[in-house]
């Protein structure tokens, strides 16, 4: 498909909204659709690339899991380095660790204490809900590589207006930038 | 570009006398990482490839910087509860523990296949996931190409996957 086809593209006609998922009464955003769509991806990429040379990026972290999908293609791309905000118990090593509630449950992110985070980073996930996950992945940056949140710009490919975590993010300074509401 | 050095271990993880594999060096270098999306990209064209699959969770870090790359579909080998529509699934052991993993059952995997993770060892995830795109999809082994970024040569994993006919590639040998 052509550059122009990638550019026009409607995301919200290609990620696929599932009822009911993982609880009852939930209305899942599934962004793995896009995936099965080459040039939606592209165009993910794409606008991630943009955000990445506004923000004069120098590190990206990607949370785990589908945020290594978009954060590992971006940091493929633009040639920086790429950290992993990981799980409980994934990581080799010495880890610096939260806790945070998410949607559904209360949830944990790792990350390597040796890892050598610097500068302007971006951290990139796929939805932003609560805002819980972003928050852990930023005050770790903070607390353990002096990352102001001013330096952290936070991506996400939707953003869901009707939960509190964009008006969260953003009130304790961290930059945000996302393709599509919900 | 010998990239084999960017491997490491930490020993003692988890437990006393494990070492642990860490590709934490592969991704903080640049040109390292890009090394190894070039080489999948090569692949892709050396073997025809019509779609990619991934297996969680890292096997997502190399397999969409290449579908990227490559202008390819990709499709997500994921745990169990993960995917919120119809899976087709499969049970395995692998070191004495049971896995699972799922594809959504009405993924439009066809042709030439490229199934992507980071560590290729006994080779039982890598079967598992070879089963279901044989049985469910009707990818014949020989439409396969299994292309793990690491292989241990001392596992015998990929010669277990060779000897079912599937096609392996690796980058890293250990």
């Amino acid at each position: 498909m052509s550059f122009f086809c990638e550019r026009n593209m409607d995301l919200k006609q290609v990620i696929r909204t599932v009822d009911d998922f993982p609880k009852p009464g939930v209305k899942f955003l599934d962004v793995t659709s896009i995936l099965e769509n080459p040039s939606a991806f592209r165009k993910t990429i794409g606008w991630l690339v943009k955000q990445s040379a506004i923000h004069n990026t120098d590190c990206i972290v990607a949370v785990d899991a589908r945020g290594f999908i978009w954060g590992s293609a971006l940091a493929s791309e633009i040639q920086v380095p790429l950290f992993l905000a990981r799980k409980p118990g994934k990581l080799p090593g010495n880890v610096v660790t939260k806790e945070y509630d998410t949607e559904y449950s209360t949830a944990s992110l790792s990350m390597l204490k040796s890892a050598n985070i610097f500068g302007n980073v971006m951290v990139v996930d796929d939805i932003l809900a609560t805002g819980g996950t972003l928050n852990a992945v930023g005050e770790l940056l903070e607390e353990h590589w002096n990352i102001k949140p001013n330096k952290q710009l936070h991506v996400i490919l939707a953003c869901l207006d009707f939960l509190p975590g964009k008006k969260m993010l953003e009130s304790k300074k961290y930059k945000l930038a996302y393709m599509e509401v919900y | 570009m010998d990239i084999s050095n960017f491997y490491t271990t930490v020993p003692d993880w988890i437990w006393k006398g494990n070492e642990a594999s860490d590709i934490s060096q592969l991704l903080v270098n640049p040109d390292v990482f890009s090394y190894s999306v070039k080489w999948l990209t090569e692949l892709t064209k050396k073997y025809n490839i019509d779609n990619i699959v991934a297996i969680e969770t890292k096997g997502f870090i190399w397999a969409s910087a290449l579908a990227f790359s490559a202008k390819l579909p990709l499709h997500l080998a994921r745990k169990p509860l993960t995917i919120p529509r119809p899976v087709v699934e499969s049970r395995f052991m692998s070191r004495g523990r049971h896995y699972s993993l799922s594809i959504q059952k009405d993924s439009n995997i066809h042709g030439n296949v490229i199934v992507i993770d980071d560590i290729l060892s006994s080779g039982s995830t890598l079967n598992a996931i070879g089963g279901l795109l044989k049985e469910h999809f009707g990818i014949a082994p020989a439409n396969q190409l299994h292309a793990p970024i690491i292989a241990f040569n001392y596992l015998q994993g990929k010669k277990m996957l060779s000897d079912q006919g599937y096609l392996v590639e690796n980058l890293i040998t250990i």
